[in-house]
Protein backbone atom coordinates (compact mmCIF):
# COMPACT_ATOMS: atom_id res chain seq x y z
CA UNK A 1 0.00 0.00 0.00
CA UNK A 2 0.99 3.39 -1.17
CA UNK A 3 2.65 6.08 1.89
CA UNK A 4 2.14 8.80 -0.33
CA UNK A 5 -0.57 10.33 -2.77
CA UNK A 6 -2.26 7.81 -3.69
CA UNK A 7 -5.46 8.48 -6.55
CA UNK A 8 -7.08 5.00 -5.68
CA UNK A 9 -7.60 6.31 -1.96
CA UNK A 10 -8.87 9.36 -2.82
CA UNK A 11 -11.21 7.63 -4.74
CA UNK A 12 -12.45 5.72 -2.20
CA UNK A 13 -12.92 8.29 0.14
CA UNK A 14 -14.79 9.92 -2.34
CA UNK A 15 -16.92 7.59 -2.44
CA UNK A 16 -17.53 7.35 1.23
CA UNK A 17 -17.73 10.49 1.79
CA UNK A 18 -19.94 10.96 -0.93
CA UNK A 19 -22.69 8.08 0.47
CA UNK A 20 -22.31 9.84 4.06
CA UNK A 21 -23.47 13.08 2.53
CA UNK A 22 -25.45 12.18 -0.34
CA UNK A 23 -28.74 12.36 1.38
CA UNK A 24 -28.44 15.23 3.28
CA UNK A 25 -27.09 17.39 0.73
CA UNK A 26 -29.61 15.79 -1.40
CA UNK A 27 -32.21 17.29 0.69
CA UNK A 28 -30.44 21.01 0.94
CA UNK A 29 -29.91 21.32 -2.90
CA UNK A 30 -33.83 19.49 -2.87
CA UNK A 31 -35.14 22.64 -0.67
CA UNK A 32 -33.10 25.34 -2.45
CA UNK A 33 -34.78 24.40 -6.02
CA UNK A 34 -37.74 24.31 -4.73
CA UNK A 35 -37.79 27.66 -3.44
CA UNK A 36 -36.37 29.05 -6.36
CA UNK A 37 -39.02 27.40 -8.52
CA UNK A 38 -41.85 28.46 -5.82
CA UNK A 39 -40.33 32.31 -6.71
CA UNK A 40 -40.28 31.36 -10.33
CA UNK A 41 -43.94 30.04 -10.32
CA UNK A 42 -44.94 32.95 -8.13
CA UNK A 43 -43.44 35.58 -10.47
CA UNK A 44 -44.74 33.90 -13.56
CA UNK A 45 -48.38 33.99 -12.41
CA UNK A 46 -47.93 37.70 -11.77
CA UNK A 47 -46.97 38.05 -14.87
CA UNK A 48 -49.57 36.15 -16.44
CA UNK A 49 -52.10 38.38 -14.63
CA UNK A 50 -50.60 41.93 -14.88
CA UNK A 51 -48.92 41.84 -18.05
CA UNK A 52 -49.88 39.02 -20.51
CA UNK A 53 -50.53 39.85 -24.20
CA UNK A 54 -49.24 43.48 -22.68
CA UNK A 55 -45.98 42.09 -22.92
CA UNK A 56 -45.24 38.97 -23.99
CA UNK A 57 -41.39 38.80 -22.12
CA UNK A 58 -40.85 37.73 -18.81
CA UNK A 59 -40.88 40.86 -16.13
CA UNK A 60 -36.84 41.92 -16.19
CA UNK A 61 -37.32 42.98 -12.33
CA UNK A 62 -38.72 39.44 -11.79
CA UNK A 63 -35.76 38.22 -14.07
CA UNK A 64 -33.29 39.87 -11.58
CA UNK A 65 -35.20 38.59 -8.53
CA UNK A 66 -34.75 35.05 -10.01
CA UNK A 67 -31.18 35.53 -10.66
CA UNK A 68 -30.32 36.89 -7.43
CA UNK A 69 -32.12 34.22 -5.57
CA UNK A 70 -30.04 31.72 -7.22
CA UNK A 71 -27.06 33.58 -6.16
CA UNK A 72 -28.20 33.56 -2.78
CA UNK A 73 -29.19 29.88 -2.54
CA UNK A 74 -26.29 28.84 -4.62
CA UNK A 75 -23.90 30.39 -1.78
CA UNK A 76 -26.41 29.22 1.45
CA UNK A 77 -26.68 25.65 0.01
CA UNK A 78 -23.25 25.58 -0.64
CA UNK A 79 -22.20 26.69 3.35
CA UNK A 80 -24.38 24.33 4.16
CA UNK A 81 -23.14 21.34 2.31
CA UNK A 82 -19.59 22.48 3.00
CA UNK A 83 -20.80 22.53 7.06
CA UNK A 84 -21.91 19.30 6.91
CA UNK A 85 -18.66 17.73 5.18
CA UNK A 86 -16.96 16.61 8.74
CA UNK A 87 -19.95 15.81 10.35
CA UNK A 88 -17.29 12.57 11.27
CA UNK A 89 -15.40 14.35 13.83
CA UNK A 90 -18.87 15.38 16.02
CA UNK A 91 -18.35 12.44 17.89
CA UNK A 92 -15.57 10.97 19.71
CA UNK A 93 -15.97 7.39 18.27
CA UNK A 94 -17.37 8.34 14.78
CA UNK A 95 -14.31 10.62 14.66
CA UNK A 96 -11.62 7.55 15.67
CA UNK A 97 -13.41 5.48 12.94
CA UNK A 98 -12.54 8.27 10.17
CA UNK A 99 -8.95 9.29 11.56
CA UNK A 100 -7.95 5.71 11.54
CA UNK A 101 -8.94 5.04 8.00
CA UNK A 102 -6.05 3.85 6.18
CA UNK A 103 -5.73 7.08 3.91
CA UNK A 104 -3.13 10.24 4.46
CA UNK A 105 -4.53 13.15 5.96
CA UNK A 106 -3.98 15.20 2.89
CA UNK A 107 -6.33 12.46 0.95
CA UNK A 108 -9.16 12.80 3.51
CA UNK A 109 -9.09 16.53 3.25
CA UNK A 110 -8.81 15.97 -0.62
CA UNK A 111 -12.21 14.40 -0.95
CA UNK A 112 -14.07 16.95 1.31
CA UNK A 113 -12.18 19.55 -0.52
CA UNK A 114 -13.42 17.99 -3.66
CA UNK A 115 -16.74 17.23 -2.73
CA UNK A 116 -17.27 20.70 -1.59
CA UNK A 117 -15.27 23.24 -3.82
CA UNK A 118 -15.37 21.38 -7.06
CA UNK A 119 -18.18 18.92 -7.21
CA UNK A 120 -21.05 20.92 -5.56
CA UNK A 121 -20.62 23.88 -8.01
CA UNK A 122 -20.77 21.89 -11.02
CA UNK A 123 -23.37 20.02 -9.92
CA UNK A 124 -25.60 22.81 -8.76
CA UNK A 125 -24.92 25.34 -11.62
CA UNK A 126 -26.07 21.96 -13.68
CA UNK A 127 -29.01 21.37 -11.75
CA UNK A 128 -29.61 25.33 -12.26
CA UNK A 129 -29.09 25.30 -15.81
CA UNK A 130 -31.45 21.87 -16.14
CA UNK A 131 -34.21 24.35 -14.17
CA UNK A 132 -33.70 27.16 -16.22
CA UNK A 133 -34.88 25.24 -19.35
CA UNK A 134 -37.42 23.91 -17.18
CA UNK A 135 -38.37 27.28 -17.00
CA UNK A 136 -38.10 28.05 -19.98
CA UNK A 137 -40.62 24.81 -21.59
CA UNK A 138 -43.20 26.12 -18.93
CA UNK A 139 -43.01 30.04 -19.68
CA UNK A 140 -43.45 28.42 -23.42
CA UNK A 141 -46.06 26.54 -22.86
CA UNK A 142 -47.91 29.53 -21.36
CA UNK A 143 -46.62 32.18 -24.10
CA UNK A 144 -44.00 33.93 -22.18
CA UNK A 145 -40.91 34.22 -23.20
CA UNK A 146 -38.09 33.42 -20.45
CA UNK A 147 -34.71 35.16 -20.22
CA UNK A 148 -32.41 32.71 -18.83
CA UNK A 149 -28.92 32.57 -17.46
CA UNK A 150 -26.42 31.49 -19.34
CA UNK A 151 -24.61 29.00 -17.40
CA UNK A 152 -21.08 30.64 -18.97
CA UNK A 153 -21.88 34.35 -18.11
CA UNK A 154 -19.44 36.30 -16.56
CA UNK A 155 -22.10 36.63 -13.49
CA UNK A 156 -21.91 32.75 -12.97
CA UNK A 157 -17.94 33.18 -12.28
CA UNK A 158 -18.24 35.86 -10.37
CA UNK A 159 -20.78 34.22 -7.94
CA UNK A 160 -18.53 30.70 -7.78
CA UNK A 161 -15.35 32.78 -7.38
CA UNK A 162 -17.21 34.38 -4.17
CA UNK A 163 -18.55 30.52 -3.25
CA UNK A 164 -14.80 29.33 -3.49
CA UNK A 165 -13.04 32.31 -1.54
CA UNK A 166 -16.23 32.05 0.99
CA UNK A 167 -16.21 28.19 0.88
CA UNK A 168 -13.16 27.53 2.20
CA UNK A 169 -13.98 29.67 5.83
CA UNK A 170 -16.62 27.06 5.87
CA UNK A 171 -14.24 24.44 5.45
CA UNK A 172 -12.31 25.57 8.17
CA UNK A 173 -15.09 26.08 10.07
CA UNK A 174 -16.24 22.18 9.26
CA UNK A 175 -12.95 21.19 10.76
CA UNK A 176 -12.49 23.16 13.99
CA UNK A 177 -16.08 23.19 14.89
CA UNK A 178 -17.47 20.38 13.56
CA UNK A 179 -20.75 20.59 15.28
CA UNK A 180 -23.86 22.83 14.12
CA UNK A 181 -20.84 24.45 11.91
CA UNK A 182 -22.42 26.60 9.66
CA UNK A 183 -24.09 28.87 12.12
CA UNK A 184 -20.73 28.88 14.88
CA UNK A 185 -18.72 29.60 11.69
CA UNK A 186 -21.13 32.38 10.48
CA UNK A 187 -21.04 33.82 14.14
CA UNK A 188 -16.91 33.29 14.45
CA UNK A 189 -16.72 35.45 10.69
CA UNK A 190 -18.70 38.36 12.85
CA UNK A 191 -16.85 38.40 15.96
CA UNK A 192 -13.83 38.52 13.66
CA UNK A 193 -14.88 40.88 11.71
CA UNK A 194 -15.85 43.24 14.27
CA UNK A 195 -12.73 43.10 16.07
CA UNK A 196 -10.26 43.59 12.96
CA UNK A 197 -12.85 46.89 12.04
CA UNK A 198 -12.17 47.71 15.86
CA UNK A 199 -9.00 47.25 15.62
CA UNK A 200 -8.39 49.05 12.08
CA UNK A 201 -10.43 52.23 13.75
CA UNK A 202 -8.02 52.52 16.63
CA UNK A 203 -5.56 52.05 14.08
CA UNK A 204 -6.23 54.72 12.00
CA UNK A 205 -7.60 56.42 15.01
CA UNK A 206 -4.15 56.56 16.61
CA UNK A 207 -2.54 57.39 13.32
CA UNK A 208 -5.12 60.19 12.28
CA UNK A 209 -6.97 61.17 15.28
CA UNK A 210 -8.82 64.05 13.63
CA UNK A 211 -10.21 61.43 11.87
CA UNK A 212 -12.12 59.69 14.25
CA UNK A 213 -12.66 62.45 16.21
CA UNK A 214 -15.99 62.51 18.51
CA UNK A 215 -17.97 61.44 14.99
CA UNK A 216 -17.57 57.85 13.94
CA UNK A 217 -15.80 54.57 14.01
CA UNK A 218 -16.03 53.45 10.49
CA UNK A 219 -13.32 52.78 8.66
CA UNK A 220 -13.44 52.85 4.74
CA UNK A 221 -10.93 53.37 1.68
CA UNK A 222 -12.05 57.08 0.66
CA UNK A 223 -9.10 58.62 2.50
CA UNK A 224 -11.32 61.44 3.44
CA UNK A 225 -9.53 64.53 5.13
CA UNK A 226 -6.29 62.78 4.35
CA UNK A 227 -4.41 65.37 1.91
CA UNK A 228 -3.94 63.40 -1.35
CA UNK A 229 -3.86 65.05 -4.49
CA UNK A 230 -7.54 63.82 -6.38
CA UNK A 231 -5.79 61.72 -8.69
CA UNK A 232 -4.07 59.31 -6.47
CA UNK A 233 -6.59 59.41 -4.76
CA UNK A 234 -8.90 58.23 -6.90
CA UNK A 235 -6.25 55.37 -7.61
CA UNK A 236 -6.12 54.47 -3.53
CA UNK A 237 -9.73 54.19 -3.27
CA UNK A 238 -10.60 52.46 -6.21
CA UNK A 239 -8.38 50.90 -8.79
CA UNK A 240 -5.34 49.82 -5.70
CA UNK A 241 -8.29 49.13 -3.50
CA UNK A 242 -10.31 46.42 -5.98
CA UNK A 243 -7.00 45.64 -7.17
CA UNK A 244 -5.64 44.56 -3.35
CA UNK A 245 -9.27 43.05 -2.94
CA UNK A 246 -8.57 40.45 -5.82
CA UNK A 247 -5.01 39.61 -4.52
CA UNK A 248 -6.05 39.40 -1.38
CA UNK A 249 -9.49 37.16 -2.57
CA UNK A 250 -6.95 34.71 -4.51
CA UNK A 251 -4.91 34.67 -2.09
CA UNK A 252 -7.07 33.85 0.70
CA UNK A 253 -9.23 31.46 0.07
CA UNK A 254 -5.64 29.00 -0.95
CA UNK A 255 -4.73 29.92 2.34
CA UNK A 256 -7.50 29.26 4.54
CA UNK A 257 -8.04 25.93 2.47
CA UNK A 258 -4.83 25.05 3.59
CA UNK A 259 -5.25 25.61 7.19
CA UNK A 260 -8.33 23.50 7.47
CA UNK A 261 -5.85 20.54 6.09
CA UNK A 262 -3.47 22.05 9.07
CA UNK A 263 -6.04 21.62 11.12
CA UNK A 264 -7.72 18.06 10.36
CA UNK A 265 -3.89 17.08 10.83
CA UNK A 266 -4.38 18.62 14.30
CA UNK A 267 -7.16 16.96 14.93
CA UNK A 268 -5.44 13.71 14.48
CA UNK A 269 -3.13 14.20 17.28
CA UNK B 1 5.61 -6.75 17.01
CA UNK B 2 4.83 -4.05 19.73
CA UNK B 3 6.55 -1.80 21.95
CA UNK B 4 6.77 0.70 23.94
CA UNK B 5 10.39 1.98 24.71
CA UNK B 6 10.28 4.73 27.92
CA UNK B 7 6.82 6.15 26.89
CA UNK B 8 5.07 8.89 28.50
CA UNK B 9 1.39 9.75 27.95
CA UNK B 10 -0.63 12.33 29.64
CA UNK B 11 -3.87 14.35 28.85
CA UNK B 12 -3.16 16.79 31.05
CA UNK B 13 -0.05 18.89 31.81
CA UNK B 14 1.64 17.52 34.62
CA UNK B 15 -0.65 14.18 34.84
CA UNK B 16 0.85 12.43 33.27
CA UNK B 17 -0.77 8.54 32.81
CA UNK B 18 2.33 6.97 31.44
CA UNK B 19 5.49 7.38 32.63
CA UNK B 20 8.19 5.84 31.32
CA UNK B 21 6.28 2.68 30.13
CA UNK B 22 8.27 -0.14 28.64
CA UNK B 23 6.38 -3.13 26.87
CA UNK B 24 6.98 -5.43 24.53
CA UNK B 25 4.71 -8.01 22.61
CA UNK B 26 5.83 -10.51 20.28
CA UNK B 27 3.47 -11.49 17.38
CA UNK B 28 1.84 -14.60 17.61
CA UNK B 29 -0.25 -14.18 20.79
CA UNK B 30 -3.38 -12.92 22.12
CA UNK B 31 -2.92 -10.72 25.21
CA UNK B 32 -5.41 -9.81 28.25
CA UNK B 33 -4.96 -6.36 28.73
CA UNK B 34 -6.79 -5.87 32.26
CA UNK B 35 -7.06 -3.16 34.59
CA UNK B 36 -9.41 -1.22 36.28
CA UNK B 37 -11.26 1.66 35.18
CA UNK B 38 -8.71 4.61 34.27
CA UNK B 39 -6.09 2.51 34.19
CA UNK B 40 -4.80 3.51 30.64
CA UNK B 41 -5.91 0.39 28.89
CA UNK B 42 -8.05 2.15 26.05
CA UNK B 43 -5.47 4.95 26.01
CA UNK B 44 -2.68 2.54 25.64
CA UNK B 45 -4.84 1.18 22.61
CA UNK B 46 -4.98 4.33 21.16
CA UNK B 47 -1.49 4.77 21.15
CA UNK B 48 -0.49 1.51 19.35
CA UNK B 49 -3.08 2.84 16.98
CA UNK B 50 -2.01 5.83 16.81
CA UNK B 51 -4.87 8.32 17.22
CA UNK B 52 -2.34 9.24 20.32
CA UNK B 53 0.66 10.35 20.07
CA UNK B 54 3.36 9.74 22.96
CA UNK B 55 4.87 12.97 24.81
CA UNK B 56 8.20 11.23 25.33
CA UNK B 57 9.89 8.13 24.41
CA UNK B 58 9.26 5.69 21.25
CA UNK B 59 6.49 3.43 20.47
CA UNK B 60 6.90 1.05 17.52
CA UNK B 61 3.87 -0.99 15.32
CA UNK B 62 5.23 -3.77 12.65
CA UNK B 63 8.62 -1.47 12.77
CA UNK B 64 6.98 1.61 12.50
CA UNK B 65 6.09 4.46 14.51
CA UNK B 66 2.04 4.63 14.58
CA UNK B 67 2.22 8.26 15.36
CA UNK B 68 3.65 8.67 11.62
CA UNK B 69 0.06 7.04 10.77
CA UNK B 70 1.18 5.69 7.51
CA UNK B 71 -1.46 4.46 5.47
CA UNK B 72 0.47 1.09 4.71
CA UNK B 73 0.22 0.94 9.21
CA UNK B 74 -3.14 2.11 9.53
CA UNK B 75 -4.47 -1.00 7.17
CA UNK B 76 -2.41 -3.65 9.33
CA UNK B 77 -4.29 -2.20 12.27
CA UNK B 78 -8.47 -2.83 13.34
CA UNK B 79 -9.27 -1.17 16.47
CA UNK B 80 -13.13 -1.94 17.61
CA UNK B 81 -13.56 0.27 20.19
CA UNK B 82 -15.89 -0.08 23.33
CA UNK B 83 -18.14 2.78 21.99
CA UNK B 84 -17.93 2.10 18.34
CA UNK B 85 -19.98 3.79 15.07
CA UNK B 86 -21.72 2.00 12.67
CA UNK B 87 -23.30 4.58 9.63
CA UNK B 88 -26.83 4.47 9.07
CA UNK B 89 -26.94 2.03 5.91
CA UNK B 90 -27.49 -1.88 4.72
CA UNK B 91 -24.35 -3.82 5.78
CA UNK B 92 -23.75 -4.13 1.89
CA UNK B 93 -23.19 -0.61 1.02
CA UNK B 94 -20.79 -0.50 4.52
CA UNK B 95 -18.96 -2.97 3.09
CA UNK B 96 -18.74 -1.13 0.09
CA UNK B 97 -17.66 1.70 1.42
CA UNK B 98 -14.90 0.56 3.85
CA UNK B 99 -13.59 -2.60 3.20
CA UNK B 100 -11.71 -1.44 -0.11
CA UNK B 101 -9.59 0.21 2.71
CA UNK B 102 -8.52 -2.97 4.04
CA UNK B 103 -5.95 -4.77 1.24
CA UNK B 104 -6.35 -8.51 3.11
CA UNK B 105 -10.42 -8.37 3.98
CA UNK B 106 -12.04 -10.95 3.00
CA UNK B 107 -15.44 -10.95 2.01
CA UNK B 108 -16.67 -14.58 2.40
CA UNK B 109 -14.86 -14.44 5.53
CA UNK B 110 -17.10 -11.38 6.83
CA UNK B 111 -20.51 -13.20 5.41
CA UNK B 112 -19.84 -16.57 7.41
CA UNK B 113 -18.95 -14.71 10.73
CA UNK B 114 -22.51 -12.93 10.10
CA UNK B 115 -23.93 -16.19 9.52
CA UNK B 116 -22.27 -17.48 12.58
CA UNK B 117 -23.40 -14.57 14.52
CA UNK B 118 -27.08 -15.12 13.48
CA UNK B 119 -27.08 -11.35 11.89
CA UNK B 120 -28.66 -11.13 8.49
CA UNK B 121 -26.84 -10.24 5.96
CA UNK B 122 -29.01 -7.63 3.33
CA UNK B 123 -29.92 -6.10 7.03
CA UNK B 124 -29.86 -2.21 6.81
CA UNK B 125 -27.51 -1.35 10.36
CA UNK B 126 -30.10 1.21 11.28
CA UNK B 127 -32.75 -1.54 12.58
CA UNK B 128 -30.11 -3.60 13.91
CA UNK B 129 -30.01 -3.52 18.06
CA UNK B 130 -26.40 -2.61 19.67
CA UNK B 131 -25.60 -5.94 20.17
CA UNK B 132 -26.13 -6.91 16.34
CA UNK B 133 -24.36 -3.84 15.52
CA UNK B 134 -21.05 -5.09 17.71
CA UNK B 135 -21.47 -8.30 16.05
CA UNK B 136 -21.65 -6.99 12.61
CA UNK B 137 -18.13 -4.72 13.25
CA UNK B 138 -16.72 -7.90 15.16
CA UNK B 139 -16.78 -9.92 11.61
CA UNK B 140 -15.34 -6.88 10.15
CA UNK B 141 -12.85 -6.82 12.22
CA UNK B 142 -11.79 -9.93 11.77
CA UNK B 143 -12.18 -10.01 8.30
CA UNK B 144 -10.18 -7.68 7.63
CA UNK B 145 -7.09 -9.75 8.42
CA UNK B 146 -4.98 -7.37 9.61
CA UNK B 147 -1.94 -8.23 11.34
CA UNK B 148 -3.26 -6.44 14.55
CA UNK B 149 -6.47 -6.53 15.84
CA UNK B 150 -7.31 -4.11 19.28
CA UNK B 151 -10.38 -5.12 20.82
CA UNK B 152 -11.64 -3.15 23.41
CA UNK B 153 -14.42 -5.25 25.60
CA UNK B 154 -15.30 -6.78 22.58
CA UNK B 155 -17.96 -8.89 24.54
CA UNK B 156 -19.86 -6.27 25.69
CA UNK B 157 -23.51 -6.67 24.28
CA UNK B 158 -23.17 -10.00 23.09
CA UNK B 159 -25.58 -12.97 24.11
CA UNK B 160 -24.03 -16.07 25.72
CA UNK B 161 -24.37 -17.91 22.59
CA UNK B 162 -22.28 -15.18 20.46
CA UNK B 163 -19.73 -15.12 23.02
CA UNK B 164 -18.57 -18.48 22.71
CA UNK B 165 -19.04 -17.98 19.01
CA UNK B 166 -16.05 -15.11 19.48
CA UNK B 167 -14.00 -17.40 21.53
CA UNK B 168 -14.08 -19.75 18.99
CA UNK B 169 -13.71 -17.66 16.28
CA UNK B 170 -10.88 -15.70 17.76
CA UNK B 171 -8.49 -18.62 18.52
CA UNK B 172 -9.68 -19.82 15.10
CA UNK B 173 -7.38 -16.29 13.76
CA UNK B 174 -4.38 -16.21 15.62
CA UNK B 175 -1.44 -16.97 13.68
CA UNK B 176 2.11 -16.51 13.96
CA UNK B 177 2.50 -12.84 12.79
CA UNK B 178 -0.61 -11.40 14.32
CA UNK B 179 -1.07 -9.66 17.58
CA UNK B 180 -4.72 -9.81 19.35
CA UNK B 181 -5.05 -7.50 21.93
CA UNK B 182 -8.44 -8.17 24.26
CA UNK B 183 -9.08 -5.41 26.95
CA UNK B 184 -11.77 -6.47 29.25
CA UNK B 185 -13.86 -6.33 32.30
CA UNK B 186 -15.66 -9.38 31.41
CA UNK B 187 -12.49 -11.52 31.75
CA UNK B 188 -14.52 -15.17 32.95
CA UNK B 189 -15.59 -14.58 29.01
CA UNK B 190 -12.22 -14.78 27.84
CA UNK B 191 -9.77 -16.99 29.88
CA UNK B 192 -9.54 -20.06 27.54
CA UNK B 193 -8.64 -17.83 24.94
CA UNK B 194 -5.57 -15.93 26.27
CA UNK B 195 -1.85 -16.21 26.09
CA UNK B 196 -0.66 -13.31 28.23
CA UNK B 197 -2.55 -11.16 30.66
CA UNK B 198 -1.25 -7.83 31.45
CA UNK B 199 -2.40 -5.81 34.08
CA UNK B 200 -2.11 -2.45 33.86
CA UNK B 201 -2.85 -0.06 37.19
CA UNK B 202 -2.67 3.67 37.92
CA UNK B 203 -0.41 3.97 34.16
CA UNK B 204 1.70 1.29 34.91
CA UNK B 205 2.43 -2.50 34.20
CA UNK B 206 2.50 -4.43 37.42
CA UNK B 207 1.76 -7.97 35.66
CA UNK B 208 2.99 -9.22 32.45
CA UNK B 209 2.86 -13.21 31.94
CA UNK B 210 1.84 -15.69 29.91
CA UNK B 211 -0.94 -17.87 30.93
CA UNK B 212 2.39 -20.65 31.07
CA UNK B 213 4.07 -19.16 33.44
CA UNK B 214 0.84 -18.08 35.06
CA UNK B 215 0.26 -21.77 35.68
CA UNK B 216 3.46 -22.57 36.73
CA UNK B 217 4.01 -20.13 39.55
CA UNK B 218 0.71 -20.20 40.77
CA UNK B 219 -1.77 -22.39 42.36
CA UNK B 220 -5.40 -21.78 42.31
CA UNK B 221 -7.37 -23.81 44.95
CA UNK B 222 -10.83 -24.04 46.19
CA UNK B 223 -10.92 -24.72 49.88
CA UNK B 224 -14.68 -25.27 52.11
CA UNK B 225 -12.81 -23.65 55.16
CA UNK B 226 -10.96 -20.57 55.53
CA UNK B 227 -7.43 -21.05 54.46
CA UNK B 228 -4.67 -19.96 56.81
CA UNK B 229 -3.89 -16.55 56.01
CA UNK B 230 0.33 -17.67 55.95
CA UNK B 231 -0.58 -19.93 53.41
CA UNK B 232 -1.51 -18.44 50.87
CA UNK B 233 -1.23 -15.42 48.71
CA UNK B 234 -5.03 -14.51 48.32
CA UNK B 235 -7.98 -15.15 49.13
CA UNK B 236 -11.71 -14.78 48.31
CA UNK B 237 -14.91 -16.10 49.00
CA UNK B 238 -16.99 -17.44 46.21
CA UNK B 239 -20.09 -19.96 46.23
CA UNK B 240 -19.17 -23.41 47.76
CA UNK B 241 -15.85 -22.24 49.52
CA UNK B 242 -12.95 -20.14 49.55
CA UNK B 243 -10.91 -19.76 46.04
CA UNK B 244 -7.43 -19.47 47.41
CA UNK B 245 -3.97 -17.58 45.43
CA UNK B 246 -0.88 -19.44 46.19
CA UNK B 247 2.71 -20.17 44.96
CA UNK B 248 2.62 -23.43 43.09
CA UNK B 249 4.82 -26.08 44.85
CA UNK B 250 4.06 -28.50 42.57
CA UNK B 251 2.39 -31.18 45.33
CA UNK B 252 -1.15 -30.33 44.23
CA UNK B 253 -2.43 -30.42 40.93
CA UNK B 254 -4.18 -26.15 40.59
CA UNK B 255 -7.53 -25.55 39.58
CA UNK B 256 -8.05 -23.59 35.71
CA UNK B 257 -6.84 -19.98 36.41
CA UNK B 258 -9.32 -17.70 37.71
CA UNK B 259 -8.49 -14.46 36.06
CA UNK B 260 -10.79 -12.24 38.79
CA UNK B 261 -9.05 -14.19 41.37
CA UNK B 262 -5.26 -13.32 39.57
CA UNK B 263 -6.38 -9.82 38.80
CA UNK B 264 -7.29 -8.81 42.40
CA UNK B 265 -4.72 -10.58 43.80
CA UNK B 266 -2.26 -8.77 41.73
CA UNK B 267 -4.01 -4.97 42.03
CA UNK B 268 -3.62 -5.91 46.31
CA UNK B 269 -0.35 -7.47 46.47
CA UNK B 270 1.25 -6.02 43.45
CA UNK B 271 5.24 -6.62 44.46
CA UNK B 272 4.49 -9.76 46.26
CA UNK B 273 2.99 -11.46 43.54
CA UNK B 274 6.07 -10.41 41.01
CA UNK B 275 8.43 -11.34 43.71
CA UNK B 276 7.40 -15.07 43.49
CA UNK B 277 8.20 -14.83 39.52
CA UNK B 278 11.27 -13.02 39.78
CA UNK B 279 12.07 -15.28 42.60
CA UNK B 280 11.79 -17.91 40.76
CA UNK B 281 13.58 -17.06 37.60
CA UNK B 282 16.57 -16.07 39.79
CA UNK B 283 16.42 -19.93 41.33
CA UNK B 284 16.20 -20.80 37.64
CA UNK B 285 19.30 -19.09 36.23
Amino acid sequence: MHSSFSIERLGLLLRKDFNQIRKTGLIITGVGFLILFLTFYHSLSNELTGYYNQNPNFNYHNFRTLVDLFAVLFLVVGFVFTSIAYSDLIRVPKAQNYLSLPATTFEKWMSKWLLTAVAFPIAFLLLYQVFSWFCYAVGQSMGVEIITLPLFDPYVWRITSYYLVFQSIFLLGAVSLPKVSFFKTIAVGIGLVVVALLVANLVLWIIKPELGHGVSWQFDFSFSGWRIPDEKRYFLSYQLGSSLLKIFCCLFFPIIAFVSYLKLKEREA
Amino acid sequence: MISFDQVSFGYRARQPLFENLNLELPSGQIYGLLGKNGAGKSSLLRLVQGLLYAQRGQIEVLNQNPSERQPALLSEIFRLGEDFYLPNMKIERYLKNYAPFYPKFDRSQFYTYLYEFEVEKNAHLKQLSSGQKKKVLLSFALACNTQILLLDEPTNALDIPSKRQFRRLISDLISYDRIIIISSHQIRDLHSLLDSIIILDQGKIIFQHSMMEIMEHLNFQVTPYPPNEYEVLYCERVPGGYMTLQPNLGIEDSLEADLEILFNAVTSFPEEIEHLFTKENHHAQ
